[in-house]
């Protein structure tokens, strides 16, 4: 055995890939921690935004979730036509490709290279971040720790997508588990003590109100919380990795993930406007994240507080999973239309695409060296990219839509339709709201990366043009027997 | 002791092996410089590949033809299976097997190479013509040679 043996795994054969796929129990870890973990940074998004409207501004949390869990539910419907319109894979590349043209197809990439390499660098930074709060000893090292993790992620991709599955089920189980039984728990106390519930763990003091409240305040409350919905496309990507019949699975799969991350958010909205629970200034002393007020709240900072906490920790910085399960996917889509290097194709000694999940870590590993990891810096990046793929991949089922007429063609286009007209809107407001703080990066990487896709495109054509031969070799000039 | 020098029988041409993945100008020229060093020259082309029952088309019709033509007998086309997708280990396990059968021969290994304008447009490219020099270096005898012939992309003075 050698040392590449060692860390990533003896080869596999290509007639082994039927058992590399898998079904809904390993499919909701694998493509649904993105999203179920995105309740961890969700609502503290939008709650960050309402500081300024000290403890009143907690109750416009009801309104705001309540807007985004809508969205959700008709993102979900787009997903779940997509799924069934293209079981080979619908990712919103693959979909803006065939009814919106090859360019729309090209921003839609672009978008989701930079939401899949922000993925990996929000969920490490906002774990270690959760992490280092818990700790403030490890502070110091929070650079290191995020590159530590992300390398772990790295070489457990390159083994395989089967045996990461099960290394990732337990804490996502976890994660999901503490929360609903937190939730039910906080909200038969809130039954019990008529609305009013006494929190078990002392809350800190509500901030000072230094602001009236605006339309335009709510609006970016609003943005900033639909980086909840970062994640849900996961699956339709990735349907071919699901067992016969992978339609069905992946369907079940994505039911399941929208319907869980719908009773976390519903959840969480609910305690958190219960119990009065204002968020804490990041990056200040003393900053707590909302899950951890809201569980100490509860139960008090007993073994299920920390229990729960460190099941977030795994969760966030394992999201970065659902990332390493797609990204390469998607680059070989890519590459195979020639709009990236072919080496983005080949699968490697364990039959994954080992050129996308190195170039992933690299590059997410830039962006956490870059902004030293922290997560707030970090999410206007993110929310541009998904949401431009959310976008572009619902205006993309419109059209298929009107292209195929079935019997419910105009409800679909019209589900579909609106969610593309929401998320747009998101986009925008996101774009306006939080261009200073580092939309402009993406703003800035989406087109630089079409460019480069034509380039390599144009340059791939040329060189097929010039090595394609039509002559036979001149044999007269050969060797003879002795 | 072996005398030092060359080793390899000189009474006997090497046998030359190249390395094909698909009919092109590359190929084209680097079968000519092959079959020029020997009149002994086998082709490898490493399964599986979309283009394998092309390439085998092609070859039977750009190559196979014209040396019958020429009254020569044609190089041969060999496929090998790969169920690890690995390109270079069959090739390389190829060589070595067939410079042990015939331990008094030597072997020369062309290596048909695409060779890009500008730096940056290598990494457009797979470099397994590196690897496998590189490879039959680390693994090779004192009877086997490695020659690149490069195609360029671009004008040379």
């Amino acid at each position: 055995m050698n040392l590449l043996d060692l860390i990533v795994g003896k080869p596999l054969k290509t007639s082994d890939e039927r058992a590399e796929q898998i079904g809904p129990a390993e499919g909701i870890p694998i493509f649904g921690l993105d999203a179920l973990s995105s309740a961890a940074y969700g609502p503290e998004a939008a709650l960050s935004l309402l500081i300024p409207l000290g403890l009143l501004g907690v109750r416009y949390i009801i309104p705001v979730s309540s807007a985004i869990i809508t969205l959700l539910v008709i993102v979900y419907f787009s997903y779940r036509q997509t799924i069934a319109a293209y079981p080979a894979g619908g990712g919103s590349y693959t979909v803006a490709r065939f009814n919106l043209g090859a360019r729309a197809g090209l921003l839609a990439a672009a978008a989701l290279l930079a939401d899949y390499i922000l993925t990996v660098a929000v969920g490490i930074s906002a774990g270690v971040g959760a992490l280092v709060s818990a700790v403030p000893r490890l502070l110091p090292h929070t650079v290191s720790l995020c590159i530590g993790i992300l390398i772990v992620i790295t070489i457990l991709n390159l083994r395989g997508v089967r045996e990461a599955g099960v290394i990732f089920a337990v804490p996502t189980y976890l994660f999901v588990g503490t929360l609903l039984i937190t939730i039910f728990a906080g909200a038969i106390r809130v039954v019990l003590s008529g609305g009013h519930p006494m929190p078990v763990a002392p809350l800190p003091p509500p901030p000072p109100m230094t602001e009236a409240v605006s339309y335009w305040l709510l609006l970016k409350v609003f943005a900033s919380g639909c980086t909840a919905l970062t994640g849900v496309e996961a699956v339709s990507n990735g349907v071919k990795a699901f067992r016969e019949s992978a339609v069905d699975n992946a369907r079940r799969t994505l039911t399941v993930i929208i319907f869980l991350l719908a009773i976390l958010l519903a959840g969480i909205s609910f305690l958190v406007k219960s119990y009065g629970i204002a968020a804490t200034d990041p990056g200040q002393p003393g900053y707590q994240s909302i899950l951890s007020m809201l569980i100490g709240a509860v139960f008090g900072k007993g073994v299920f507080y920390y229990i729960a906490i460190a099941s977030i920790l795994f969760v966030l910085s394992l999201s970065a999973n659902t990332a390493f399960a797609d990204f390469p996917r998607l680059c070989r889509a890519i590459a195979q239309n020639n709009y990236l290097p072919h080496a983005f194709g080949y699968r490697g000694r364990r039959l994954v695409y080992t050129y996308g999940i190195v170039v992933l870590a690299l590059l997410s590993g830039g962006l956490l060296l870059l902004f030293r990891c922290v997560t707030d810096r970090l999410i206007p990046l993110y929310a541009v990219g998904a949401f431009l793929a959310f976008t572009l991949s619902q205006a993309g089922m419109v059209m298929h839509w009107r292209k195929h007429r079935g019997p419910h063609w105009l409800k679909s286009a019209l589900v579909n339709g609106l969610g593309a007209l929401v998320t747009g809107i998101t986009v925008v407001v996101v774009l306006v709201a939080k261009f200073a703080e580092g939309a402009w990066i993406t703003l800035l990487f989406v087109p630089l990366t079409i460019v480069f896709f034509m380039e390599v495109r144009r340059h791939y054509h040329s060189i097929k043009m010039r090595i394609a031969c039509r002559l036979p070799v001149c044999a007269e000039a050969s060797a003879s027997r002795p | 002791m072996p005398a030092p020098g060359l080793r390899g029988s000189l009474s006997q041409p090497p046998i030359v092996i190249i390395a094909v993945e698909r009919w092109s100008h590359i190929t084209r020229q680097g079968i000519e410089f092959a079959a020029r060093l020997s009149p002994e020259v086998i082709a490898l082309h490493v399964e599986p590949s979309e283009r394998s029952d092309l390439l085998q088309m092609d070859w039977e019709h750009y190559v196979d033809r014209p040396f019958r033509a020429a009254g020569k007998e044609p190089p041969q086309l060999r496929l090998l299976p790969s169920p690890y997708r690995f390109i270079i280990i069959p090739i390389v396990q190829f060589i070595l097997d067939l410079s042990k059968k015939n331990a008094t021969r030597s072997i020369i290994v062309v290596i048909p190479e695409l060779v890009e304008d500008k730096w940056y447009e290598y990494f457009l490219h797979n470099q397994r013509g590196r690897l496998l020099e590189w490879a039959l270096l680390a693994r090779g005898n004192d009877r086997i040679f490695t020659v690149s012939a490069p195609w360029y992309v671009g004008k040379r003075p």
